[in-house]
């Protein structure tokens, strides 16, 4: 029998070698992980008191751009994000994230860079806060289609007490497919009235007491035909009205509200009738109960209504040129303008002293600065005796003895106006034009100029309250591309450039998927 | 004739004559490091960057084996497409001095084990110099183990140039890149008020990793 063979030394450590060789190559032939294949898709910036945030859903990142010294701060949040809003009031950032299967809410403090998340009873697609930032209401889009969702229940929304952290599923259970739009109630002292506006009706319900089943009112009466829809409701001041406009409605449909609390508030419903055509509503100025403001564009018409239909108390200014919105300035003052016509008009609704101008060209919407009694007109091109192309007009309505003044100042513009922003105080108004990276401040009182030139066009601007910094977003490639400027200033000094911050941590990935 | 031409050419005429010059070596070659971490998916699909080699050493005699001393540039890069936008491309180059400890245990089969420290420099750009880039050095250690084939190019003669061919496997210690202040490159001409450029933090790349070679050595 011949003795078992022998491997030497040098033959083992060439296959060592081999070996290692092989293992190597093996280890070079590795994969590429899904973290950078994917595109990125910023959400919209947005804005709080001393930030901007950006929201990054495919790194699961929220990028927080201080004006400062500093860089970008990441904060990690949960996956899935699709919607981020400021929370009013607040510094806080409210990112609706999550999937079908576990929908969440992260708040994010910006100030800590803290974020708290909640359960959500449903993969909503917005939300709707109180003016003073106490509750949201979240809400499903039909255009939303979020996830792979094949069927959704849109009749359902979440209440969020902004200050916890439980969002309270409500089951509207309305005819309508799906929300329109929310409205709340002023504040009172035992409840706070939410007024959800659905295509066939509205329902109620009171933010403080959520346990209580909506209030369910349709305008269109049961086996009616008729396809009317709402697309706007207007709260009265003392939450006793609820007013809503109709699509092919001559009438303001008013809702008389019960006092009720704790209870489902009652409800009554009426027709009042103005004039024909009616194109715009809006609470009425202070003082005014029981009444709503009404413009008829067919009629040439504005209205003050009494909600109980008492004609007696109506009263009625018959405009020359046909008006489509209207806003409500300081005192007993309204603002009435056509869309894509060039007349605005102004009315006392109390006195019944109005007047009105003729702008040099058309505009699409102003910007109405209610206690400045002022509105901004941009034009694409005006044409007058003194030239032509873009500009501003900025109208002012002050009282004369038997009549409201217009005041029309006009501002040449290079091009269009693109962008604009108030500031928090409104006394001061920023814009860009198209093709320009100059951002223009101007003094509401005194129609000052300001002029500063930054390195790109701007698409969007945002004014940040603390700090009193102006924000310019640039167009390009959507990475996240901003100028932080002293607001108001010519010096370019103060300025900062961001660039492409949405990539901030990406390559600090831990736990995201391979 | 020139002073200098005079004393190179006597310099050269002198090298063979001196039977106990040390030998010397130049080395040029691929030597590619691989690295695991995630991140590295950033710049690359498989993991690995690609970089070219070139060096000189010079080899002592021991009482046991043979030690060579060298003295290595090497630089490569790698590109990938980053969120289905644009090219991210990391470049490292950097020195490396080091030694082998080399056994001959065959005449045509070396093994060695290699340590050597370098200081190395890497470059990230995003979407092109014009959108992010930043640069960021540090120093770096290797070690490895291989074997080196020996070709005797004239076996003649009593002193030959030698024709290696060396494989190595290995790996490479560095800290992780931090990649901080990602920014634009700054214009050629700068403006007379320019905006100040705030960095991006993209994070931190590992470079640690294995690392494998394959030179061709000619050594005299």
């Amino acid at each position: 029998m011949s003795p078992a063979p022998t491997t030497s030394p040098r033959r083992a450590l060439f296959r060592a070698l081999l070996f290692a060789a092989l293992a190597a190559a093996g280890v070079a032939c590795g994969t590429r992980g899904t973290l950078y294949t994917s595109a990125l898709k910023p959400l919209a910036l947005v804005a709080t008191s001393g930030a901007v945030v950006q929201v990054v859903p495919q790194t699961r990142r929220a990028v927080i751009v201080t004006p400062g010294p500093g860089a970008p701060r990441p904060v990690r949040i949960s996956a899935g994000a699709r919607y981020a809003k400021r929370v009013p009031g607040t510094d806080a950032v409210a990112i609706l994230t999550g999937s079908a299967k576990a929908p969440a809410l992260d708040v994010l403090d910006v100030a800590s860079g803290e974020v708290t998340t909640a359960e959500v009873p449903g993969l909503f697609d917005a939300i709707h806060f109180s003016p003073d930032g106490r509750f949201g209401v979240l809400v499903y889009l039909p255009s939303g289609g979020s996830g792979t969702l094949v069927a959704r229940n849109l009749n359902e929304v979440g209440l969020w007490a902004t200050a916890g952290r439980e969002v309270t599923r409500l089951q509207l259970d309305t005819e309508s497919l799906a929300p329109r739009g929310v409205l709340f109630g002023p504040v009172e002292p035992n409840r706070l009235l939410v007024a959800v506006t659905l295509e066939r009706g509205v329902a109620v319900f009171d933010a403080l007491h959520p346990e209580v089943a909506p209030r369910r009112i349709s305008i269109r009466p049961q086996g009616s035909t008729v396809e009317s829809a709402v697309v706007k409701a207007v709260f009265s001041q003392d939450a006793h009205w609820l007013f809503l406009r109709a699509t092919g409605l001559d009438d303001v449909i008013a809702i008389e509200l019960g006092p009720e609390v704790g209870r489902s508030v009652s409800a009554s419903i009426n027709f009042v009738a103005g004039g024909r055509g009616l194109s715009d509503i809006a609470a009425p100025p202070a003082g005014l109960a029981d009444s709503v403001l009404a413009v008829y564009a067919a009629s040439k018409e504005a209205w003050l209504l009494d909600a109980r239909g008492i004609q007696d108390n109506a009263k009625r200014l018959q405009l020359t040129d046909a008006a489509t919105r209207l806003a409500v300035l300081s005192g007993n003052r309204v603002l009435l303008w056509g869309e894509g016509s060039r007349s605005v008009a102004a009315w006392d609704a109390v006195d019944g002293r109005s007047g009105s101008a003729l702008l040099d060209g058309a505009f699409a919407s102003p910007v109405v600065v209610p206690a400045l009694d002022k509105a901004l007109f941009a034009h694409a091109a005006v044409s007058s005796a003194a030239g032509t192309g873009p500009a501003l007009s900025t109208v002012t309505v002050s009282e004369e003895t038997n009549r409201l003044r217009l005041k029309l100042q006009s501002i040449q513009l290079s091009k269009p106006m693109t962008a604009s922003v108030l500031d928090g105080e409104t006394q001061r108004f920023f814009f860009t034009v198209a093709q320009s990276p100059a951002v223009v401040t101007m003094d509401l009182r005194t129609l000052q100029l300001v002029e500063v030139s930054l390195d790109s066009v701007a698409q969007g601007l945002h004014h940040l309250t603390q700090g009193d910094w102006l924000v310019a977003e640039h167009a390009g490639f959507g990475y996240g591309d901003v100028t932080a400027v002293p607001a108001g200033t010519t010096d370019r000094s103060g300025a900062m450039h961001y660039a492409d911050f949405a990539f901030t941590d990406d390559l600090d990935r831990p736990g995201d998927p391979p | 004739m020139n002073p200098r031409l005079a004393l190179l050419a006597a310099l050269v005429t002198a090298l063979p004559a001196r039977a106990d010059w040390p030998t010397l070596s130049a080395t040029v070659g691929y030597a590619s490091q691989v690295y695991l971490s995630r991140s590295w998916d950033l710049v690359d699909d498989n993991d690995h960057l690609p970089m070219g080699r070139i060096g000189a050493g010079v080899t002592f005699e021991m009482a046991a084996g043979l030690v060579d001393v060298e003295a290595a540039y090497q630089a490569g890069n790698t590109s990938q497409t980053l969120h289905t936008a644009g090219p991210a491309q990391l470049a490292l180059q950097g020195f490396d001095v080091g030694a082998s400890y080399r056994w001959p245990v065959l005449r045509y089969l070396h093994p060695y084990l290699h340590l050597g420290l370098g200081w190395d420099w890497a470059t990230l750009t995003v979407y092109g110099d014009a959108r992010l880039l930043q640069s960021v050095s540090n120093f770096a250690g290797s070690g490895m183990v291989g074997v080196q084939v020996p070709l005797v190019l004239n076996p003649k003669l009593k002193r030959s140039a030698v024709l290696l061919l060396d494989l190595g496997f290995g790996g490479v210690l560095r800290p992780g890149y931090a990649f901080d202040a990602m920014a634009p490159k700054p214009p050629d001409k700068k403006p007379e008020d320019p905006i100040a450029v705030r960095p991006t933090d993209l994070g931190t790349l590992p470079m640690s990793g294995l690392a494998y070679r394959l030179l061709v050595t000619v050594r005299y």
